[in-house]
Formats: C-alpha cells, sequence, structure tokens
C-alpha cells in the first residue's frame, strides 16, 4: 500500500500495450459501478493500427493543475501522490485542462466534475487489470523524483505520432 | 470407467464414445492429447474443448478420479 | 417481463432517402425470442421487409441495413457487432459480424443498434453522437479507401471515433465488398458493403460517450467475466500467433487449405510458418479489440516495389484465400493483397475466393485473354493485384467478376454458350456464398460433411451446420453467439456462456431453451427466408443444399490423399439434421415447428414453398 512505500506512479511501456482497453473498463467499473469508458479515468488513443498510447494523470512534480483551479477543488493526496477532485467544489471550469500539459483531465456528459485518475488510493485497477490479461503495460512503482515524468504529460496525438513511428517506421 | 465422448468429425474418426477403464488418476488433458497422437489425429489438446456431461468446461488439473465422462469437441469453430 | 438488463430496447431508425430519424422500440420479449443481433436482425427485417421478401433488391432502396449489438456486446470480452440486411450473395439474411469498436459506442449512445432504410442521392455518412443523428455530408470522402478514409474523419472529427465504412469497392457495388472496421477488420459474408454502397453511405461514425446499461446481477457478471479473462488469457499460443498460426497448421497439418481454388488443400511451404512471419513482418504484438484479452491480431508491414502495405496478421483467411488460394507463396505478397483488399474493402474470402476461379477458369481455356485483357496465373502478384483493382472499380472482366462467384459462374457460362454446370463444376460456393477457408475432405478439420451444404448462411465458415442439432456442433451455436454478439475465438463452455447472458440480461435462458427453441427459431426464420430468395436467386434445397462439386473430388496430394466426402453420407447426414430442427426431408421447415417457435406467420409461407416445388 502507498503509506507503507511513500508515493506511487504509474510506468507504462507502449510497445506492450495492446489497445485492448481493459484498463478503460476496470477503471469505469471501479469508480462508476459501470462499464463507462468515457468517464475512465485512463483513456487508449490509437490513431493508427499498431500504437495504442494509454493516457492518464502522471502526477506533476509541480501539479499545475492544482496551482490553476480557481475554487481549490484539487489537492494532491500526500499518501499516494494523486491528485484529487472535490466534486462539491469543481464548477467544471476547465482551468485544470488548460494548465495540464497533455490536456489530460477528463470532462463527461453526467458527470458534475473533471475526471482525474486518483490511483484508486494506491492500489490501481487498471494496472491489476493490465496484469492479469498478462500484459504488464501498466505497472506500479515508487514515484521517480524530478521533473522528468511530466515528459509523459503531452497532447495524446504528439504521444501517438511518435510511438506509431516507432512502430510503423513511417 | 472413464468415457470420452467426441463431437464432429472427431467422432469420425476417432470414434463417438471410448471408455477406458482407469486404474490411477490421469489428468484429463493428458489423456485426450495420447489418444489424439494414439489415433494420429493432426492437432493438439490446445484446440479442443473439453466439457462435462452439462457443458462446463473441465478444470485443467482434472482427473480421470473427478469425473465420469466428458464431451470433447473443436474450441474454435471459425478462423 | 418489463425490462431486459444490458440493453436499452430501443434502436435508431434512419431513413436515408427522407433523412427522418425515429426510434425504434424492441420490446424486451422480442429480445428473449431472437437474443439480439442476428436474430434480432431476421425478425426485424421480416417484420418489415417479409411480406414482399422476394422482390426487395438487396441493391435497392428498399434493403434495410442493420448495425446491431446484442447483450454480450461490451460485457464479454470479445466485441462484436452485427451487420445484416437482405444479402446481395444469398438472397437471405446473414449475421455477418465485425470486431469494432462501434459496437460498444453505440450502446454508450443509449441505444442497441442502428436500422437504416432508404438511400441517399448523394454520398453521406451517418454520425451519432449521443443522442443526436446527423446525416452529414460525404462527398470528399467518396473514393477513399480505408487508410485516408480513416485519416480524414480523425481530421474532419478532431478525435479518433469508432467507424464503421465501405471502401471503392462498396462504393461500386461489389457483390464481394465488406464493411469494413478499423483498418483491417470486415464483416464480410453477406455483401453488406455493397448495401452501404446502394445508400450512398460511405460510413457510420458514433461517438458515444455514456455508460452500458447496467446488469442484472453485478455480482455474477463480474465473477464470470474474470474467469472468462483467465480462460482466455490461459490460451497462450493463439494468443502468440492468432490465427496466422492456421495458415501453416490448416493446410499442412490438417489439409483443409484452399490451393488454386481448392484444386489441392495440403502444402508444405515453410515460409508459411508463423515464426517465420513473426521475425519477418509483425511490427506489433500483442494487438487487440476492445476490451479483448486473446489480442489475436498482429501488425504485419512489407514494402514492394516503393509501396509500404499494412495488414493485420495477416490473419488465417486472408492468407489462405489471397495467398494459397491464389498460388500465392510468397509471404510478403500474400500480406500486399490482404493489405489491399482491407483497403480497397473488398471480403478476402470472397474475393479471393472468386479471383482463384477466374485463375482456373483461365488456366483452364474457359477464360480467354481476350476475355480478360491480361494474362492470370497462379502466384503472379502483378497481374492478381491488377485483377483485385478491376473487380474493385468493375472495369473489363472486372465487372462480371464484381457479381461474386456464383454470379460470375452463371454469367460466363451464358457468354460462353454453356451449361452452367460446365462453369459452376469450379465454383467453391454454396448458395451465392464463397466457402471460408476450411475444407471438408480431409475430415481432420471442424467443419462437417454438412457444414456449408445445411447452412442457412452458405459457404459461411463461422456459421457452420452440424450433427448433433443439441451440441456446440450445431449452427444453433452459432447464431446464439451472433446474436448475443460476441466472438468465438474468446466463447467458451456453453454452460458458462448461457450464464454470462442470464447475468447480463436477468433472463432464465438454459440449455435445453437454447438448442430446442431459441437456436432452432433464428434458423428456422433464416432458412424460409433463405429459400424465398430472390430477386435473382431462387434455391432448390434438392439442388443446392449441397457441397461444391470439387469437394467430392479425392484429395490429390497429403496425408489425406483420397480423402473426399461420401454424397451419400452427405444426404443421410442432411435429413438427420433437418429432422433434428423439425424440419422435413427437404429441409423446409413444418408449419408444425414454424408454430412451435412462435414464428406463426410463416405457416403459410413454408406450405407455399413446399406447393411450388411441387413437394406438397
Amino acid at each position: 500500500m502507498a503509506t507503507s512505500q511513500g508515493q506511487i506512479w504509474i510506468l507504462v511501456d507502449y510497445s506492450l500495450c495492446s489497445g485492448c482497453r481493459l484498463c478503460e473498463i476496470a477503471c469505469s467499473l471501479k469508480h462508476e459501478g459501470l462499464i463507462w469508458p468515457a468517464a475512465s479515468r485512463i483513456t487508449v488513443h490509437e490513431d493508427y493500427p499498431g500504437c495504442p498510447v494509454p493516457q492518464y494523470c502522471v502526477q506533476c512534480h509541480d501539479y499545475p493543475c492544482v496551482s490553476a483551479c480557481p475554487t481549490k477543488a484539487l489537492k494532491v493526496d500526500q499518501n499516494t501522490g494523486a491528485v484529487l477532485v472535490d466534486p462539491s467544489l469543481c464548477t467544471l471550469c476547465l482551468s485544470c485542462v488548460q494548465a495540464c500539459p497533455g490536456k489530460i483531465p477528463k470532462v463527461v456528459k453526467g458527470k458534475q466534475y473533471v475526471l482525474i485518475c486518483d490511483l484508486c488510493s494506491g492500489d490501481p485497477a487498471c494496472v491489476k487489470e493490465c496484469a492479469r490479461a498478462g500484459y504488464n503495460a501498466l505497472r506500479v512503482v515508487r514515484k521517480p523524483r524530478g521533473t522528468s515524468i511530466k515528459h509523459y504529460a503531452r497532447p495524446p496525438e504528439m504521444v501517438v505520432r511518435e510511438v506509431c513511428g516507432r512502430v510503423l517506421g513511417d | 470407467m472413464f468415457c470420452l465422448h467426441f463431437y464432429g468429425n472427431l467422432a469420425h474418426s476417432i470414434g463417438r464414445t471410448i471408455c477406458l477403464d482407469t486404474e490411477k488418476c490421469v489428468n484429463i488433458y493428458l489423456l485426450v492429447e495420447e489418444l489424439l497422437r494414439s489415433k494420429n489425429e493432426p492437432i493438439s489438446v490446445d484446440e479442443l474443448l473439453i466439457t462435462t456431461a452439462d457443458g462446463k468446461q473441465v478444470a485443467h488439473e482434472s482427473t480421470t478420479c473427478d469425473l465420469s465422462e466428458v464431451r470433447v469437441m473443436r474450441l474454435v469453430r471459425g478462423g | 417481463m418489463v425490462h431486459v438488463f444490458g440493453l436499452w430496447g430501443r434502436l435508431l431508425d434512419i431513413d436515408l432517402s427522407s433523412g427522418k430519424v425515429a426510434e425504434m422500440r424492441i420490446n424486451p420479449m422480442t429480445y428473449r425470442m431472437f437474443i439480439g443481433g442476428r436474430g434480432l436482425a431476421a425478425y426485424i427485417l421480416w417484420r418489415e421487409l417479409g411480406r414482399k421478401w422476394r422482390d426487395v433488391d438487396p441493391l435497392g432502396p428498399e434493403n434495410i441495413l442493420t448495425v446491431l449489438t446484442g447483450p454480450l456486446t461490451g460485457y464479454y470480452p470479445g466485441i462484436k457487432i452485427s451487420v445484416s440486411g437482405k444479402s446481395p450473395q444469398s438472397g437471405g439474411v446473414v449475421g455477418s459480424t465485425v470486431s469494432s469498436h462501434i459496437a460498444y459506442a453505440i450502446k454508450a449512445c443509449g441505444y442497441d443498434g442502428l436500422v437504416i432504410r432508404g438511400a441517399s442521392r448523394d454520398p453521406v455518412y451517418i454520425y451519432v453522437k449521443d443522442g443526436d443523428v446527423e446525416v452529414r455530408d460525404a462527398s470528399k470522402l467518396w473514393g477513399l479507401g480505408g487508410m485516408d478514409l480513416i485519416k480524414a474523419l480523425r481530421s474532419e472529427l478532431g478525435k479518433d471515433t469508432p467507424s464503421l465504412y465501405i471502401g471503392p469497392a462498396g462504393e461500386n457495388l461489389v457483390r464481394t465488398a465488406a464493411v469494413m472496421a478499423r483498418w483491417f477488420h470486415a464483416a464480410g459474408y453477406g455483401g453488406y458493403g455493397a448495401v452501404m454502397g446502394s445508400k450512398k453511405l460511405k460510413a457510420i461514425v458514433v461517438d458515444g460517450s455514456g455508460p452500458l446499461p447496467p446488469v442484472a446481477s453485478m455480482d455474477e457478471f463480474t465473477k464470470l467475466r474474470c474467469s472468462v479473462i483467465d480462460n482466455v488469457v490461459g490460451r497462450a499460443t493463439f494468443r502468440k500467433w492468432g490465427t496466422t498460426s492456421a495458415i501453416w497448421g490448416v493446410g499442412h497439418d490438417t489439409s483443409s487449405e484452399p490451393i488454386r481454388n481448392w484444386q489441392e488443400e495440403w502444402h508444405n511451404r515453410e515460409e508459411f510458418n508463423h515464426v517465420l512471419i513473426e521475425w519477418r513482418y509483425w511490427v506489433k504484438n500483442p494487438w487487440a479489440d476492445w476490451g479483448c484479452p486473446l489480442a489475436c491480431m498482429k501488425v504485419s508491414k512489407v514494402r514492394i516495389g516503393g509501396v509500404t502495405y499494412l495488414s493485420d496478421g495477416p490473419d488465417y483467411e486472408m492468407g489462405a484465400y489471397l495467398g494459397s488460394n491464389l498460388g500465392v507463396f510468397e509471404v510478403d505478397k500474400m500480406i500486399a493483397l490482404s493489405a489491399m483488399a482491407d483497403d480497397l474493402g473488398l471480403c478476402g474470402i470472397q474475393t479471393g475466393n472468386v479471383m482463384g476461379f477466374a485463375v482456373e477458369l483461365y488456366e483452364r481455356g474457359v477464360l480467354t485473354r481476350e476475355d480478360v485483357g491480361y494474362e492470370l496465373r497462379w502466384g503472379d502478384f502483378e497481374g492478381l493485384k491488377r485483377l483485385m483493382e478491376d473487380i474493385t472499380y468493375r472495369r473489363g472482366i472486372g465487372r462480371v467478376l464484381a457479381e461474386g462467384t456464383y454470379r460470375a459462374a452463371v454469367a460466363i457460362a451464358r457468354m460462353k454458350g454453356v451449361d452452367p454446370s460446365e462453369v459452376l463444376k469450379y465454383a467453391v460456393q454454396v448458395k451465392g456464398i464463397g466457402i471460408g477457408a476450411h475444407g471438408i475432405r480431409s475430415r481432420k478439420d471442424y467443419p462437417q460433411p454438412i457444414a456449408y451444404a445445411a447452412s442457412v448462411q452458405g459457404g459461411d465458415h463461422t456459421s457452420v451446420a452440424g450433427l448433433p442439432a443439441n451440441s456446440e456442433e450445431s449452427e444453433s451455436w452459432s447464431a446464439f453467439l451472433d446474436s448475443a454478439v460476441v466472438c468465438s475465438f474468446t466463447s467458451v463452455d456453453e454452460d458458462t456462456m448461457i450464464k454470462y447472458v442470464n447475468a447480463v440480461t436477468g433472463w432464465t435462458l438454459t440449455k435445453e431453451e437454447l438448442y430446442s427453441v431459441v437456436g432452432p427459431r433464428i434458423l428456422t426464420l433464416q432458412r424460409v427466408m433463405l429459400l424465398l430468395g430472390g430477386p435473382d436467386v431462387r434455391w432448390d434445397p434438392r439442388l443446392h443444399d449441397e457441397n461444391p462439386p470439387r469437394f467430392y473430388e479425392p484429395l490429390p496430394s497429403g496425408p489425406y490423399t483420397g480423402g473426399f466426402v461420401p454424397r451419400e453420407e452427405v444426404r443421410k447426414n442432411l435429413e438427420e439434421y433437418y429432422k433434428q430442427l423439425g424440419w422435413d426431408e427437404y429441409g423446409i421447415p413444418t408449419e408444425e415447428t414454424v408454430r412451435k417457435l412462435g414464428l406463426y406467420d410463416l405457416a403459410d409461407v413454408v406450405k407455399d414453398i413446399r406447393k411450388e416445388l411441387g413437394v406438397s
């Protein structure tokens, strides 16, 4: 658990991702009790064959979304490092989305607040499902120090282009 | 006595029902694999669906002591 | 019964002639009777078009295209959508399934499917976003192949959005055209790509942001879902090589792979081995569809003559039909032909079938250089590429072959002034549908001797008939999987599948009911519509519940040389199968049976069919 090992982080290996979206299903089942891919806190983008890119909050060291929130609806869970959303304070003003270098927080019809990965309090459902399926494209690790992880927070189309370049060659 | 009921073309080449006297407890999947080899069937046990008489999949660790009969058919009809 | 869990009970009813969009309610009892998908399609088509079925031109505006989910869609690992309508191949109803993210997206819009009628004057695409439906201009998209179309839709919509679409083949009403999805996926059987083309419908794009409907028993559903995922994950070799391994195994091991228009079914081509294909051509593995832990797909890439071709696997059917069946044993070229078929929106099976047929006719001198304009030779990549394009664009001999193997055979016989049987003897098809790449002669593969002869979907290798009719060998099982709408690669045992459907829907379906009522009901309805046929085809069960002549020629090579299926055995098994389904000795459902199955309005129809055939 997060409390005993410090803050955690989800490590992704794009080459292991099959694009199956079992992570999205697991996430929505866990948080919403329904299969609701649009409300999943993790999203798999795949604009070209064979280069799926799972994206979710990477918990930047400086949390630009948290400081951008005008209503203080976002706060950092000190145990896990996740960004937690207070549904009663969120006004869906989208300041956090604009502040996020990857535009990752999600706004979904039927939810009155922005959706951000909460790391399932330290035991992420998506990671477990990915392991159950035998891919291990997602793994829980101790949160790396420093600024490097922020590079994962990029607009999906940019990441997709790069991953595709590596897989398809052009 | 342990009986295997084969379906489809397996029944045509192996026989509809084969009953064996099994003194020891033998793993059912290994038994079927052995039977396939002895009959020169060109497929492997991975390609088969082995179920109980009422259509429930037989567990991989099940032996001839756990069940008295099974149904054997092709797992994937397509592809 | 007031509610079905796992389904919304409503469809979008879109008329492309008038542009009107309505909601079609589906009664919970109808779902209970027909399950969904393929069964529901047959029900809707019969209800809407039954009285004039024979006169309905599959490529006319009166045909209805159905795009339906089922109770397992989105809940069971291995997603599919069912595409149906009156088939331009068989004149009956084919429940054609294709793996597509659109299946969950439709449910996420609050609907179970789409019913599309009429025809637009100008090219359009349907855009569904949650509750809103727009019929949008597609004039700029018309003519595009799959790759470019997906790119164009992506830039128009600003994001990757699930779609079904057609390539140029569907636009040109090629009867072997498929409804495509996600670059390499095809709903091929039935020829519904041509139906979309006839409606000037380039694509259906669905962006659903809602949840799937709740299930009846969350605990039971969660338990079953986990056990199925574990079961599928256990299929390690299937996951590793997908169906590509069959390109080697079905030919080399079970002698049931089409080679040069089925003149042989055995090969010993080491280069067809999946391990070599993996090493040489795969750039991505695993690659999966939505919610599927099997990941049977692999992305392969080849470069020939400065052109890059991307394809799945290729999966077995493409590998067999666009490889060995055309005498193409160079894997890079097989991959290139597979990639071309996908991009042009052709069903690789039906197109590979008609192409192999054409090459054999050329080899035998039935078709000449004069007829074709160039030489047709086994394994000649350039010539075969040209032929595939000619079929797609209906140029030259392609105009005849674009009608599919059966109709092309009849037309060529007429052209040559010979009896149709002289050409049909090389046509490896049943009731207008080319046979999937699993032969019956060696008897080492899964299809039984009556697999195709008795199928209500003709040569469809994913809907084979078999004895006993109360087991997974029967076509009732395929009808069930296609109606619950789930992938046959991830399906497990009967017991679990039935429990799964019940956990989602809240039904109390049993195995007995499945095999004695629900399956036979769907098959019986499909059978009657197939026997009605029309407008240009009419099937007489005494002649057409039959294997292609080639399947009675003994296998010429391999470990099962000499293997064939005796005609008497086929006849005997057909009669037994009919009997078990409650059909008469000709395979016409009896009045008693249709009543027992609750298909009351078919009672007069089956009487008429019997009278017409002179067997009343």
